[in-house]
Parts: structure tokens; C-alpha cells; sequence
């Protein structure tokens, strides 16, 4: 082993330690002492990294702010958030819910919610036709074409200008009681098929008056608002001194909800429009795949043929000499049969006994018991318990009995002057 | 048609082109490519069928012992044969090694062997040798097996063959080789010979000495050409096992012992092999052709499962037998197939014959009859003892129908049986 230099550690302090020790001292010294080193320096790094993820955990928790950041979230309280909008919303009694996927918006959506999307980019097809079928009003802030063609067809996007503060200009109540608000960014107009709708355009262009920023009109049933100026929910704006904040109330208040949608671009990747895997991969590497599956195929009839045929062997039958006597023993353990077997070790027992003390072979077994008795020096009645008494009823008297037979054979047989007979089973009989 | 490990590694070259040049194309181009090569392969692989096998003929050997089994190949084609042969042995039959490579030239032969090391008696088979000849590119192989029967034929081990030379010498001592001039039972006269100091005053031959003017003794010696048949059982009751090996093994090694002993002993000793009918008989074989008669006639006998019939086998003993003699009866010592079969039957022997029941044991009857501990192996006990008890009681049956029985071990059995038949003899009872 080498040690550090510098660094005196425990096992280099035995192994060369003064003599007293084993002579082999430096070889044996040395293996535990590396371990133990070994061990300690395991235990302090395991130890450090574990103090560490238990801070970055602490300083994690302790960190994460209770609201959440994201343009026109209603938990963002950053200037671009919603959540003033959400908080005044439910000052009024008005519960704002927040949904990330359209299954979710036609879950929770219903004819009493207002149902708000922001950054209705984010749609495809699906999600459209999803939010499409909802039965409440609907909000759709600064929608594209396609969100534009399948929700709000009276609207039709006529190009963007600066932020800033107008009057509504239209003949909607709602929207004029709200009075001058910020407008601008995205413009739309009325398409040609709307006109004689009930489609309102709000917040005109400087330029032309055919150009607006907010577009209400009806679709399915019922009312669709587009906003093209998403300042008017967000928090930075919410606060100016027009009215701003009406508006948003205005536009979003009406039901005794909001489902508030914002839409996760996760949700539009697995839906079908989405690459699949195999049209990521390489070309080649499908092709490779199936020429290993051939050559895994072609592997298979390699090593699957035979060389020739099998051949048969005739087995010789297969019967254990003791199966019958195996059968006897499991019939007596299931029927418990403890007379039987109890009777069955004193017979055999008092055979051998009889053997041993040259008796009779019709001599009856008291005659042998009190033999046996005199030949080994045991108290008569304790022998005759064993041998005539009655038969155990449990276990642990089957148990027990077998011990007293085999105590009191070996008694008689270390007794007996004679040299002891081979066991009956394994020496000839005659 | 079989295929090589070179046919998947062509076709696993075939990913660089894929890869480079990734098509359906490309895939099925380099798979034809593969088959073309395979099918060239086996148009020009040498046919098996042009191939002749001859085995040459193989004797009998002793089980534990080994062999070499050859066969030629001869190629009568007009090409090359290369490839594989394979020895298609009985898996009992222990061929370590059946695979040869095949080089075979037009017109020409070539021989092989295999060695052989058989794990069971009997008679081991071979019906064909499978032939796998390979192309010249080693792609693909045509195969086809061959007929090429063959027997090996495996003979009882005789195992019990080192207890011989004892019981031989023992024999001797009976034989007069050593003085023996006390008359008795069970010998005959022999010669007249002159006194020698030591001899026993009480066989001098007064009427001779008289004659003679010489002191002249009479020699005896046992009595000789008596009769002795073994009667092997095949019934299942032998095909019990004992650890690994039937009971008719150790039966039969028993069997060749006692004849190896009673033929030097100049008696002549037949077999018969019965269950429900004779299943085979050595008769008349006197000398050095009867141990090799006795092994052949067992090789090929197994334990069928089915009941002795004894009023068959004591039929077929008592037709046999004119004159008195011994017979040994090598089944074993069941309760209820002897209370059944041989006991109504058996005094029509012993009347004429002197009869031994020679019976295989097993050891592990013992084990278990001394078996204590817990009530699981107090009941196993019970049941062991209860068929020892059973085991005695026909034992006492046999024994007051005048037969005299002997049980025993495997490897104990043989020398018993042998030392039995040297007290009888000595006693004169044959």
C-alpha cells in the first residue's frame, strides 16, 4: 500500500508499528487499515453529496416563488403576466381557472365560463376544433389566421400598429361604458360575410375606420371576442389610467367563470401533425434494422437444423424401492396415526429386545419387558410404560415415546454381556 | 440442407452498403445476392448419397469398460466430400466425442472411430451415421444420414468378482487340497492313501492296512456335480431402485458370483430368468464357457413391469430338474408378492430341492426405521419398521416352508449368497 505522504493515517501506523506484533504484522496491519480508510473516505463523500442535494433542496424550496412567471399567465405577477386580471376577477366572485391542454378546455368549459385563449398561435387543428366546440362565450387574445378562420370567421387580420391609448368608437355598450383603453397592435376587419352580422368593430385604426382592435361578433351561438391588443389583460397596463381595467372586466366578467387557456406547444407536438420517430432516423438505419432481423432469422435456421435426427433411448422404468413405504409413512402422518405407529415401534422394538435376550419368539411382551428390565437395570414400571402403556394422542407423545424405545434398546443392548447382533435389516436373517 | 455461421455473417456485411446506399433495393440486392451464393454452394457440394457406410462389427464389453467403435466411409461419387459425420450412438451408449470431420476424395474411403464408454447394461444401438457435406465456399451443406446399424452389446459389470479369490480359497480348504479326512455329511469318498505323521488315527483304513502290510488312510471330499439353479426374478419387483442401479443388477451380480464359485467347485449351474414367462436360459454350459453364456443371457434383460407369475417359474424349475438340487431364487423379499405368488407354490420345491431365497435390501429402510427427531420422522420410522416387521414375518413363513432365505445389501448380497452356498456345501445339504 502506498500512503500519501503528509497524511499519517491509521493503517500506516500499525503496519509499522513497533515489534510485538505478528511477524506477518505488515501484510496483515495492512489490508484492514486500507479497508477502514477506504470505508471512511466512502462515508465522507457519500456524506458531502448527501448535505449538498439536501441544500440545493432547501434553497430550491425556499426560492420558488409562489407565483409563476409567462406572458399573460394569471399566476404571473411580471409585467406581462395576468394575474392582476385574475385577482380582480375573483374579487368579483368570478373563479379563474387556468388549463394548459384542449382535452382540459372541453372538460371544464360550459355555458356559464367565459373561455379566454391567449397565444392562440399555439392551436393546431385539433386544439381549434376542440376549443371550437365549447358553449360559453369566448375570448381570443391576439388570434393568428388559423385560429381566426376556424373560431372567429367575421374577423380577418389587417396588419399591426403601435400600442396605444384610444377611444372604443363603436356601438357596443359594453365596450364604450369601458371608455378609452389601450388598443393598437394587431388590427382586424370585418370579413365580407359579416358585415351584415351582428359584428362590431371596436377601437379603430388611426388610418382608416374598417381597421380595429377589438372585434365582437357571434359564432355558434355565441359571443366571440377577438383582442387584438393583449396589453388590456396584462399586469403592466392593467393600471393605466383609461379604462383599461373595465374593459378586461368587461370582456371577461360576463359569465360566473373563466377558463383561462394557455395553450402548451407540448400538447401540439404529439398530436398527429407531429414527426414520428421513425421519420427522424436515419434512412439507412431502417434498413439496417431489417437486414439484422434476416440475419437474425438466417442465425436461427443456422443453428436450428440438426444434425440429424434424435435418437430415441430406451429408458429402463424408474420405481424407488421405498415408494410404498414412503406412501405408508405419508398416510400415517396425514391420518395421525399415533396408535398405529406406536404400536408398530414397540412390536418392532420388543422383536429386537428378544433377539437381543435369546427369548422366545411367542414369549409374550410382558415376558420381554421384565427381561429386558433385569438385563439392563431399569425400573420395571418405567419400562412397561413404555412398552405397554398407553398410545401417545400428539406429536410430541409420538416423539417422545419413539426416544424412550430407542433409550431403552440401547440401555439393554450396553448392558447385555454379548456382543450385539447386527440390526435385523442389514444383516442376514434366518 | 443446412445452413453455416458464415450465411448470417454475409448477410451481416450486407449492413455497409445499406448503409451507404440506404433502398429496398440495396436490401433485396444483397439478399439475392446471399441466396445465389448459398444455392452455388449446394450445386457444388460432393452429394451424401454418392456415400456408403460400413460399420465393422463390435463385440461385448463389460459395463465400466470402454470401446472403439469404427465405421468406413466410402465415396463413390465423382467429387469431393468434406463436411461432418456424425456417429448417431444411443445416448446411453457414452460416445464422447460423435462428430468427425469429413474429407472424403472421389473413389475413395476413409475410416473413423468413436469411442464408446456405456453408462447401462444392454444392448447400445446405432441405426445411422448422419453425413453433412459442405460446399466449397463453406456457405451451405447438403446432409443426409445413412444407415449404418450397429450393436454394442454391454454386459453385466460383476462388480462382486473381487470377492472370488477368498471364497475360492475357502472352497479349496473344503476340497481335500487341504487334509480333510473327517467323514461327514455332504462327502464322498476319495482315495486310499499311505499314513503320514499328523494324520487322525480314526481315518486310517484297517481292511486296507491289512491288505497293504502299510498303514494306509481313507481321504474324502465334498461331494461334487450337484445341481444348482439360479432363478433370476424380472419381475417389477426387481425394477425397484436401490440409490441409482436396479435391483436386478445387484440380483444378477450375485447370480455370477455364486455360479463362478459352484462351477470351479464342480457343479453345474444353469440360469433362468422369469417373470410371467421364461425370458432367458443357460443350460449345459459347463467350464470357461459358462460365466461368458451367463453374462450374455443377462445383457439384454431389464425388469418388466409386471407380476412374477411363480406357478410359471416353478413349473419351468421342476421340469429342469430331475435329481436334487440347489435352487436360488434372486427376487426380492416383498410381503405381499410373496404371500401371494411364491408362497402357495413353493413347497412343490423344497419337497425335492434345497431352495435359498437370496433378496436384494435396502439400506435405506434401515436409515429410515432409526430415524427420530420430530413426528415427521417418528412416522417414517413407524412405517419403515412396519414393513421390516412385514419383511420378517414372510421371512419366518419361508423359513417354516423349508426355504432358507438371505437378505441383504447390494454390495453385501453377493458375498453372503457365495458363503451361504459354501455352508450348505460343507454341510452337505446340497
Amino acid at each position: 500500500m502506498t500512503v500519501v505522504a503528509g497524511r499519517p493515517e491509521p493503517a500506516d501506523l500499525t503496519s509499522d508499528g513497533p515489534a510485538g506484533g505478528p511477524t506477518d504484522g505488515p501484510v496483515s496491519g495492512r489490508s484492514p487499515g486500507r479497508t477502514r480508510d477506504r470505508r471512511a473516505r466512502v462515508l465522507l463523500w457519500g456524506g458531502a453529496a448527501a448535505g449538498a442535494l439536501v441544500l440545493v433542496a432547501l434553497v430550491g424550496a425556499l426560492t420558488t416563488p409562489r407565483t409563476t412567471t409567462g406572458d399573460l399567465e394569471p399566476t404571473s405577477a411580471s409585467p406581462d403576466g395576468a394575474r392582476a386580471v385574475a385577482q380582480i376577477l375573483q374579487r368579483q366572485g368570478i373563479g379563474v381557472e387556468t388549463v394548459r391542454t384542449s382535452r382540459q378546455v372541453a372538460e371544464r368549459s360550459s355555458a356559464l365560463r367565459t373561455t379566454v385563449v391567449v397565444h392562440p398561435e399555439l392551436l393546431g387543428p385539433e386544439q381549434l376544433d376542440r376549443v371550437a366546440a365549447t358553449p360559453g362565450p369566448l375570448v381570443l387574445v391576439d388570434p393568428d389566421l388559423p385560429a381566426l378562420e376556424r373560431l372567429a370567421p367575421f374577423a380577418e387580420a389587417a396588419g399591426v400598429v403601435e400600442a396605444r391609448g384610444a377611444e372604443p368608437a363603436c356601438s357596443q355598450p359594453s365596450v364604450t361604458a369601458a371608455g378609452s383603453a389601450r388598443a393598437g397592435g394587431s388590427l382586424y376587419r370585418l370579413s365580407d360575410d359579416a358585415r351584415q352580422a351582428s359584428a362590431v368593430l371596436c377601437y379603430p385604426a388611426p388610418g382608416g375606420s374598417d381597421r380595429g382592435s377589438l372585434v365582437l361578433g357571434t359564432e355558434n351561438g355565441r359571443t366571440v371576442v377577438v383582442v387584438g391588443q393583449a396589453d388590456v389583460l396584462r399586469n403592466s397596463h392593467l393600471a393605466d389610467a383609461d379604462g383599461t381595467a373595465a374593459l378586461a372586466l368587461r370582456l371577461l366578467g360576463t359569465r360566473a367563470g373563466v377558463v383561462w387557456y394557455v395553450p402548451d406547444p407540448a400538447e401540439l407536438s404529439t398530436s398527429d401533425e407531429a414527426p414520428t420517430l421513425s421519420e427522424l432516423v436515419p434512412r439507412g438505419v431502417r434498413y439496417v434494422a431489417w437486414q439484422l432481423l434476416l440475419v437474425a432469422v438466417l442465425a436461427m435456421v443456422w443453428r436450428g437444423r440438426r444434425l440429424g435426427r434424435l435418437v430415441t433411448e430406451p429408458l429402463p422404468v424408474v420405481v424407488r424401492s421405498t415408494e410404498t413405504q414412503e406412501g405408508r409413512a405419508r398416510l400415517y402422518r396425514r391420518a395421525k396415526a399415533y396408535g398405529r405407529a406406536a404400536a408398530t415401534l414397540r412390536t418392532a422394538a420388543l422383536r429386537r429386545l428378544a433377539r437381543r435376550l435369546d427369548v422366545p419368539a411367542d414369549a409374550s411382551p410382558a415376558t420381554v419387558v421384565a427381561l429386558a428390565a433385569q438385563a439392563s437395570g431399569l425400573a420395571q414400571t418405567a419400562l412397561t410404560a413404555t412398552f405397554l402403556g398407553p398410545a401417545p394422542t400428539d406429536d410430541r407423545g409420538l416423539v417422545r415415546l419413539a426416544d424412550e424405545i430407542a433409550a431403552a434398546e440401547s440401555a439393554v443392548t450396553t448392558a447385555s454381556s454379548r456382543p450385539a447382533r447386527a440390526p435385523s435389516s442389514s444383516g442376514g436373517v434366518r | 440442407m443446412a445452413l453455416t455461421g458464415r450465411v448470417p455473417l454475409l448477410a451481416l456485411a450486407g449492413v455497409v452498403p445499406l448503409w451507404l446506399a440506404p433502398g429496398w433495393a440495396t436490401f433485396t440486392g444483397w439478399a439475392l445476392l446471399v441466396l445465389l451464393a448459398v444455392g452455388a454452394d449446394l450445386l457444388l457440394a460432393g452429394s451424401p448419397k454418392a456415400l456408403t457406410v460400413e460399420r465393422e462389427p463390435l463385440g461385448s464389453l463389460r459395463l465400466g469398460s470402454g470401446a472403439q467403435a469404427s465405421f468406413v466411409v466410402t465415396n463413390r461419387g465423382p467429387r469431393l466430400v468434406r463436411g461432418v459425420v456424425r456417429d448417431a450412438w444411443q445416448p446411453s451408449a457414452g460416445a464422447a466425442d460423435q462428430r468427425h470431420r469429413l474429407d472424403v476424395p472421389a473413389g475413395q474411403r476413409r475410416r473413423f472411430t468413436t469411442r464408446l464408454v456405456p453408462t447401462r447394461r444392454g444392448d447400445r444401438l446405432v441405426e445411422h451415421a448422419v453425413v453433412r457435406s459442405t460446399g466449397p465456399l463453406g456457405l451451405a451443406a447438403r446432409q443426409r444420414a445413412l444407415p449404418a446399424p450397429g450393436r454394442l452389446r454391454v454386459l453385466p459389470p460383476f462388480t462382486s468378482r473381487k470377492h472370488l479369490p477368498s471364497r475360492l480359497a475357502r472352497l479349496r480348504e473344503l476340497d481335500g487340497k487341504a487334509a480333510v479326512q473327517v467323514r461327514g455329511q455332504g462327502t464322498e469318498f476319495d482315495s486310499l492313501r499311505d499314513y503320514v505323521d499328523g494324520d487322525d488315527v480314526r481315518s486310517i483304513d484297517w481292511r486296507a492296512t491289512a491288505r497293504r502290510q502299510q498303514v494306509v488312510v481313507r481321504t474324502w471330499r465334498p461331494e461334487r456335480d450337484r445341481r444348482v439353479l439360479v432363478v433370476l426374478d424380472t419381475s417389477r419387483t426387481s425394477a425397484a431402485r436401490i440409490g441409482d442401479a436396479p435391483r436386478l443388477d445387484a440380483a444378477m451380480d450375485a447370480a455370477l458370483l455364486l455360479a463362478a464359485l459352484a462351477s470351479r467347485a464342480g457343479d453345474r449351474v444353469d440360469l433362468l430368468a422369469a417373470d410371467r414367462r421364461v425370458r432367458a436360459r443357460v443350460e449345459g454350459v459347463t467350464g470357461g464357457g459358462l460365466l461368458p453364456a451367463l453374462v450374455e443371457a443377462m445383457a439384454p434383460l431389464d425388469a418388466d413391469l409386471v407380476e412374477a407369475d411363480w406357478t410359471v417359474v416353478v413349473g419351468a424349475v421342476r421340469q429342469r430338474l430331475t435329481q436334487r438340487a440347489l435352487v436360488v431364487l434372486l427376487t426380492p423379499l416383498e410381503a405381499a408378492a410373496i404371500e401371494e405368488g411364491l408362497l402357495p407354490v413353493v413347497q412343490q420345491l423344497t419337497r425335492h430341492h434345497q431352495v435359498v431365497l437370496a433378496s436384494v435390501a435396502d439400506p435405506q429402510v434401515a436409515e429410515q426405521a432409526a430415524a427420530r427427531g420430530d413426528a415427521y420422522a417418528v412416522f417414517g420410522a413407524a412405517a419403515a419398521q412396519r414393513s421390516q416387521l412385514d419383511r420378517l414375518a414372510v421371512t419366518a413363513e419361508l423359513t417354516r416352508a423349508g426355504v432358507d432365505v438371505l437378505d441383504a445389501p447390494p454390495e453385501s448380497l453377493p458375498p453372503a449368497l457365495a458363503d451361504h452356498y459354501l455352508a450348505l456345501k460343507a454341510a452337505g445339504r446340497l
